[in-house]
């Protein structure tokens, strides 16, 4: 008996990807359900858009939305940003570049809790920052950075986190393309600018979009910076979930849990996108 | 159209000295190879050209500018690269015009400058396709013709064709050259392959740890080497050490050589009385009387189509015949030949 060829690639595939199919699809029906009034854990189970209601009319949430989106795209932004010159700098090996290299992928073996904890360390009211600040007669007095309106403590948190991401994926991608391409680009004409516009970009767009993804998908359900560097009168989309189950709220929970996975997806894929069209010079293929 | 200058020229390296004090001139027009083995500084010379390399010393002028200093982006020539160099991300049409792009010429000047391009090299089907869609003489045609549309005055050739199989090779060399010539372009070309430095260039320069080793057009780099390099590297030679013991007349001298007296002639006088000196393989006549004969043994033989390699031994080297096919001694055999005195080269002294 001939198997079709379909079927065959299915059951071969099914072991792996079935496995993890069925694990993210348990937790993904878990939480859709949970914020539609099934498996409620503190009252009646049934089918509602109650929690969907509530949430959607609350200012915490709405604001908790906004806080997230902006802290993972520019986290991403940021990221990539500080990720391509280094890159490029790094392209071509020269003295002491593959220790400077190995010193910029640090931060991938700190946890993001301790780096956090470094961090308000340093920025503290009475923290290293301050007293250096003072010492060489800028400031006069200490002034309080930690848990700043703007998140820009979050934001440096995150940049000096996922930038060693960003860096090792387009280190790759720059380093795949020929010093005889870019030659090309320069004896046809191309400054430093119009190469990295027209040759090095729409090259590496690929390996940028891959961490610009990863990146905002991280930044925008971040936890552990959030509490202990981010703003006192706002809330990640995480840590108003936490805060929520925290107090019984498992299907309002829920209901954040869904909208998070839903901006992390609609989110990267519109800023994979948008950055793909402009690097690639206003064209999408 | 331009010329171009090169005085006193080094490139160091920490202590490599991949270029040596060349001084050159190219005419307009001219078709000018770089010739030497690997790692000679060919390459390295024609990077200090194109701008991609500074010198340490000395000076390059292009159509009387000096430009020893100008950026590629800012000299009047083009290149081709070895690896063709082609914007992969970008099609034909698209890689064609990127440098006038650069350049920001209206887009009615681009058309004009393309379509001559794109019919010589026959890119018209191509033109829509991505480079990795295109065979490697396609590759090769859309690499021309990008250098091309710029009209340079320089055109920059690195080694165009070692990606190509021997037979696309020949026909590449010859539309290379046609399309030089018709442009009258000034061309220089770096290849390692005697046969396309031979038959492609108006003058060819051969270069040996790089220096310059010799100069000069293509039928005398072959029938006049100065040095046993230069013998040795353009096409086959037998080389041998020799003594002067007489001169026999105006710019005949008397050499004893491991393979017998011989009279060489030559219209400068030998470097020194201990010299080497050559002879090609396929300068032996087959004749039993005259100057310069030969009596040998056949150690092996090789047919080769159109002729035969015959080997002999003598003074515990070996050296090499070549003659028509129809040769027939087996081997061990005794042959005789002989050389005309003008085909015995004298080179450098015996150090």
């Amino acid at each position: 008996m001939k198997i079709p060829r379909a079927l065959k690639i299915i059951l071969l595939l099914t072991p792996g990807i079935g496995l993890i199919l069925a694990l993210i699809g348990t937790v993904v029906y878990i939480a859709i359900a949970q914020s539609f009034g099934y498996y409620n854990l503190t009252g009646e189970s049934g089918f509602s858009t109650e929690f969907w209601d509530k949430m959607l009319g609350r200012r915490l949430y709405q604001r908790s939305v906004g806080y997230s989106l902006y802290i993972g795209f520019f986290s991403a932004i940021f990221s990539v940003a500080l990720a391509y010159p280094i890159a490029l700098w790094l392209r071509k090996p020269f003295p002491g570049s593959i220790a400077i290299g190995a010193a910029l992928k640090a931060p991938l073996l700190v946890h993001g809790l301790v780096a956090a904890f470094l961090f308000i360390n340093v920025i503290a009211y009475h923290g290293v920052l301050n007293q250096f600040m003072q010492w060489i007669g800028l400031w006069e007095g200490p002034k309080r950075l930690q848990n700043d309106r703007h998140a820009i403590g979050v934001l440096i948190l995150q940049t000096w986190k996922n930038m060693p991401f960003a860096l090792l994926l387009l280190t790759g991608a720059v380093q795949a393309i020929g010093d005889d391409v870019l030659d090309a680009a320069r004896d046809l004409g191309a400054g430093t600018f119009a190469r990295f516009r027209k040759v090095i970009a729409p090259l590496t767009v690929s390996a940028m979009q891959a961490a610009m993804i990863i990146i905002f998908i991280g930044a925008v359900a971040d936890f552990s910076f959030q509490v202990i560097a981010g703003p006192t009168n706002r809330q990640s989309m995480a840590q108003l979930m936490v805060f929520l189950k925290g107090g019984d709220n498992w299907n309002e929970a829920a209901v954040v849990g869904v909208t998070l996975m839903t901006v992390a997806l609609i989110g990267s894929t519109l800023l994979a996108g948008v950055a793909r069209f402009v690097m690639k010079g206003g064209r999408l293929r | 159209m331009s010329t171009i200058e090169i005085r006193d020229l080094s490139i160091r390296f920490g202590d490599f000295i991949a270029v040596k004090d060349i001084s050159l001139r190219v005419a307009e027009g001219e078709f000018l190879t770089l010739l030497g083995p690997s790692g000679c500084g060919k390459t390295t010379l024609l990077k200090l050209i194109s701008g991609f390399l500074e010198p340490t010393t000395g000076s390059i002028h292009i159509a009387g500018k000096d430009v020893t200093r100008t950026p590629p982006e800012g000299r009047d020539t083009a290149m081709c690269f070895q690896s063709y160099a082609l914007f992969p991300h970008l099609t034909v049409r698209d890689n064609l015009t990127f440098g006038m792009k650069q350049k920001r010429l209206p887009a009615a000047e681009r058309q004009a400058r393309l379509q001559p391009v794109i019919d010589q090299l026959g890119l018209e089907p191509q033109l829509e396709k991505l480079p990795n869609q295109l065979s490697g003489g396609q590759q090769q045609r859309v690499a021309l013709g990008r250098a091309l549309v710029m009209r340079p005055g320089v055109i920059l050739f690195d080694e165009p064709l070692s990606n190509l199989d021997a037979k696309l090779r020949e026909t590449v060399r010859v539309e290379i050259r046609k399309i030089q010539q018709s442009n009258n372009l000034t061309a220089i070309y770096v290849t390692h392959d005697q046969a396309e430095a031979l038959a492609m260039s108006d003058r060819i320069l051969v270069m040996n740890h790089g220096a310059v080793e010799q100069t000069g057009a293509p039928k005398e780099i072959y029938h006049r080497p100065r040095s046993s390099f230069v013998a040795d590297f353009i096409g086959g030679a037998n080389i041998m050490e020799a003594e002067v013991i007489g001169e026999m007349g105006p710019d005949l001298w008397t050499l004893a050589t491991p393979i017998g007296e011989l009279v060489a002639q030559c219209d400068r006088a030998p470097a020194a009385k201990r010299l080497r000196v050559c002879w090609r393989p396929e300068n032996a006549q087959r004749k039993a009387n005259g100057a310069n004969l030969v009596t040998a043994d056949i150690t092996h033989r090789s047919f080769q189509g159109s002729f035969t390699d015959l080997f002999f031994e003598r003074g515990g080297r070996e050296y090499r015949l070549q003659l028509s096919e129809t040769a027939d001694e087996p081997i061990g055999e005794t042959v005789r030949f002989s050389l005309r005195p003008g085909d015995i080269v004298m080179l450098e002294p015996v150090p």
